[in-house]
């Protein structure tokens, strides 16, 4: 069957682009950034595994006559990224301890490159020809072991909320440094390449100076008018973002001219472009979205399909492949350790740096195609290199976490607590939407410390709003460390204003807000909670009005991974929590609801509790525990003459207590006895009322059995109990 | 921005010694170190004198050169491109070039001829390589071996890098 060409590419995009999306969803599954998982699937699309396994229907999908026209997509893919690398480098990252940053980051560069000039004195006889000069050989060998990537740097930073601390703003520093100047050594790779000597390569060297000038000069100036036209049109038109591809492309093909290549003027435009807000974002939101889950996948396929594993096929060239992955590693570390030990930093955190410098990704895989296409690396010398940069991509996140776990990085970060006290209690209070969960926040306030007053001896009780930032694309420019930190801001800014609205105004201090990155809410808030030893996670919920799956979502895995005590807050936008409501049914879930109510009737003076029995037909309502007994002992007479307990007859328990929270202003339930059975549901009964309950609802779950809500506030001095004023 | 004495002395020490390594491997390099011959590319052989499932007009031999490391496949001549890159990304033979001695071998499983036979037989090639044409000897296992000459062609203009 023989396709047009135009057919047969379009069916090889279809391929390249799921398999990418699926491998990298894989590696995202994994902990790793999804750009690796697009590698690797361009790596299986050829001869690597597809071809190996099935040559004939590889070599028919991917016809001789159409690998062309996919270098053509790629290489559009590449220059369209290498603008959007060059836009999002931002002089923000420079501002921050540069001198320490120019001394790392070079010296990080120096030592690999030195030690893969050493590596070419032993691979140019064995993996390079003739028609390649040693010297452009050992430039070339020597750019590729010193490489950084700074996208996939950065990300991984952001995802680790590193982007703030010490750690994180000396990394990206660097690897911005590095970018440029690795970038710039590529270049004289090239020119070298091409002329095959450095004399030869001295008019290419000059034109690329002069033409950085003019960009960075007369350049600059012109791109300068565009973030007042911004600023009034408040949009990019699509003349406008015309004009600036227009540009992007002009200035690829003048470096092209030059003699370096098309990348370097993509990547230039980029760098050289206004660093407006605004601007920046939406040019790159406009980019990004094609260039990088269309024409990027076909670029690491095109890289894949010459990426041929099955070249080292012998002990010698796999002892070889090891050697080019530990010189490419302990190069980049020793030299990023030591010049980092030298600059003050501790030792601890001169390993962390090291690893994260150790990244290659992406990066290394542009420079080693040029290699290969300018013939100056062999096939087999390009396939260790790829396994190099994968190995040191892949590596990065775990020997971080084993160097340095994320826990001590933050602590070294410099925000002092405003009240670095111990707290005695902490409640952990997800939340989605600031200015929407206002009663969520009020009710923890209630739990935690009511009305009462503050004492400066005391321990203070806490409330940790927590505000997650999920980030959909982990390449897209939403998750660059600069707009990370402004979605960070406008949400600090939102949970600011929720603080300041709690009454009264000695307790705004109580609350101190967590905000951090994370793709998975219910993961972080388990960490988080286990983190900082939690006693109480509060959770809203929005019940689903047309779904008998009740817990799908967030809350529901909230509620099966986190390692302490939760409650579930149904809203009635109820403004009082004045009279409580505690249906009582003997378990632990109840138990916990028993003990949070109570910790409100101690917290606060108004508050009246009603623990409603129920008695059905011929069964007698059913028995108080003896913990139940216990806790009552414990309490002061003025909570205790502020509960009652009548037994209600009752046809259905469920009605009554529906009945029952006509005149409640909170109807505190545990989950039933089939919690857990289930993960969908909280039982049968919990699920009911979350539907039928005419007050707003806390649902109780709880895990751990030995933990105590209400030692804390028996323990405050003033609080006696009935037994002790019996003794 | 500002360095300290220290950094600026390590600095400086350390740019002074990579330049100077540098200049000095290169030196070495270019002097002392001679990469092989390039002689990735295919060979056209005249093949009725070749023994068992050899035998044919004319075989293409397929040649990848990495540096010193050889990959490659025997095809019939008459293979369509499709075939060619088939064989490109599944390579048949494996072998070195030591100077201009070159070595291949392996199982010629991309002729038709050598797979209807049930245990396809080791091809072993030895040859010399001068501009543009490769001589040598070719042995099939279980045959006498036999003298070949291949010269090389211009790869058909449509197929990939």
């Amino acid at each position: 069957m023989h396709f047009d060409p135009v057919v047969q590419v379009l069916i090889q995009v279809l391929i390249i682009i799921g398999l990418s999306r699926l491998m990298g969803l894989a590696f995202r599954r994994i902990k790793q950034p999804l750009v690796i998982g697009e590698i690797v699937a361009g790596i299986m699309l050829g001869p690597s595994l597809f071809g190996a396994i099935a040559p004939d229907t590889a070599a028919a999908l991917f016809t001789p006559e159409t690998i062309p026209y996919l270098g053509v997509l790629s290489q559009i893919g590449l220059i369209f990224f290498m603008f959007l690398i060059g836009l999002e480098l931002d002089p923000k990252y420079l501002k921050k301890g540069l001198d320490v940053a120019v001394l790392v980051s070079h010296v990080s560069i120096l030592v690999p490159f030195s030690l893969g000039t050493l590596l070419a004195l032993l691979l140019y006889p064995q993996v390079s020809n003739n028609g390649v000069s040693f010297t452009a050989f050992a430039l070339f060998l020597g750019a590729a072991m010193s490489i950084t990537a700074f996208p996939v740097l950065a990300r991984i930073i952001t995802e680790n909320n590193l982007q703030n601390s010490r750690l994180g703003t000396l990394a990206l520093t660097c690897a911005a440094v590095d970018d440029v100047t690795a970038w710039c050594l590529l270049a004289l790779a090239i020119a070298v390449t091409r002329t095959n000597s450095m004399a030869g390569a001295l008019p290419t060297i000059v034109e690329s100076i002069i033409y950085i000038g003019l960009m960075a000069t007369v350049g600059r100036k012109l791109l300068g008018y565009l973030p007042s036209y911004y600023d009034r049109a408040r949009k990019l038109n699509q003349t406008v973002v015309a004009l600036i591809y227009m540009g992007v492309v002009i200035s690829a093909l003048i470096t092209e001219l030059i003699g370096i290549h098309l990348i370097f003027g993509a990547f230039l435009f980029g760098a050289v472009m206004p660093k407006h807000e605004g601007l920046t974002r939406e040019l790159a939101q406009k980019t990004e979205d094609f260039v990088l889950t269309f024409l990027l996948p076909i670029f690491f396929a095109y890289s894949g399909l010459r990426t041929q594993i099955g070249l080292l096929n012998s002990p010698t060239l796999w002892t070889l492949c090891l050697i080019v992955v530990a010189v490419a590693i302990v190069g980049k570390y020793f030299g990023t350790y030591v010049a980092a030990r030298v600059s003050g930093i501790d030792k601890r955190e001169s390993a962390a740096l090291a690893w994260l410098m150790n990244t290659r990704g992406l990066t290394e895989l542009i420079v080693l195609n040029i290699g290969l296409s300018l013939g100056v690396i062999s096939p087999l010398l390009f396939t260790m290199l790829v396994i190099m940069a994968l190995v040191t991509t892949f590596m990065t996140s775990p020997l971080l976490e084993l160097t340095y776990p994320k826990q001590q990085i933050r602590q070294n970060s410099a925000e002092p607590a405003v009240d670095d006290r111990e707290p005695s209690y902490r409640i952990l209070v997800p939340i989605a939407n600031p200015s929407s969960q206002r009663g969520l926040i009020q009710l923890a306030m209630a739990i935690a410390v009511g009305n009462v007053s503050l004492q400066p001896q005391h321990k203070p009780a806490i409330v940790s709003p927590l505000s997650l930032i999920q980030l959909n694309e982990d390449y897209g420019y939403e998750s660059t460390p600069v707009e990370a930190d402004r979605l960070i801001a406008q949400r600090q800014m939102q949970l600011d204003e929720l603080v300041q609205s709690i009454e009264p105004p000695e307790h705004q201090s109580l609350v101190r807000p967590i905000i951090q990155v994370s793709n998975d809410v219910a993961r972080a808030t388990a960490q988080i909670a286990s983190r900082d030893q939690v006693d109480l996670v509060l959770v809203g919920w929005h019940r689903p009005a047309f779904s008998s799956n009740r817990l799908g979502g967030r809350v529901g895995q909230i509620l099966s991974t986190s390692p302490v005590d939760v409650a579930v807050y149904v809203d009635r936008q109820t403004t009082k929590l004045d009279s409580l409501l505690l249906p009582y049914v003997s378990n632990v879930h109840t138990d916990l609801g028993l003990e949070l109510a109570l910790r409100m009737l101690i917290n606060r003076e108004n508050s009246h509790l009603t623990i409603l029995r129920m008695a059905t037909g011929d069964q007698p309502p059913s028995e108080l525990s003896y913990e139940f007994y216990n806790l009552m002992e414990r309490l002061p007479q003025n909570v205790v003459d502020r509960i009652s307990m009548p037994i209600v007859e009752a046809e259905s328990p469920i009605l009554a207590v529906v009945d029952a929270s006509r005149m409640a202003d909170l109807t505190i339930a545990g989950a039933s006895r089939e919690w857990g059975l289930d993960r969908q549901t909280l039982g049968r009964y919990a699920d009911e009322l979350a539907v039928r309950c005419r007050s707003s609802l806390l649902i109780t779950r709880r895990y751990n059995q030995v933990a105590s809500h209400l030692n804390s506030v028996l323990e405050s001095p003033g609080i006696e109990s009935m037994s002790g004023r019996e003794s | 921005m500002k360095f300290n004495l220290k950094s600026l002395a390590f600095y400086g020490g350390a740019i002074g010694f990579v330049v100077a390594l540098f200049s000095f491997a290169t030196a070495y390099g270019e002097a002392n170190l001679k990469a092989p011959n390039k002689l990735e590319g295919q060979y056209r052989i005249a093949a009725q004198s070749l023994p068992g499932c050899l035998k044919a007009d004319a075989l293409i031999l397929t040649i990848q050169q990495s540096g010193i490391y050889l990959s490659g496949s025997l095809l019939s001549a008459d293979e369509t491109s499709k075939t060619l890159t088939a064989s490109k990304k599944k390579s048949s033979l494996t072998g070195m070039l030591d100077r201009d001695q070159l070595t291949l071998s392996g199982v010629p499983s991309h002729l038709d001829e050598c797979l209807k036979i049930p245990q396809v037989p080791k091809v072993q090639i030895q040859s010399t390589v001068t501009e543009g044409a490769i001589k040598g000897k070719i042995r099939l296992e279980s045959e006498a071996e036999a003298d070949f000459v291949g010269r090389r062609e211009a790869p058909p203009e449509a197929q990939a890098k």
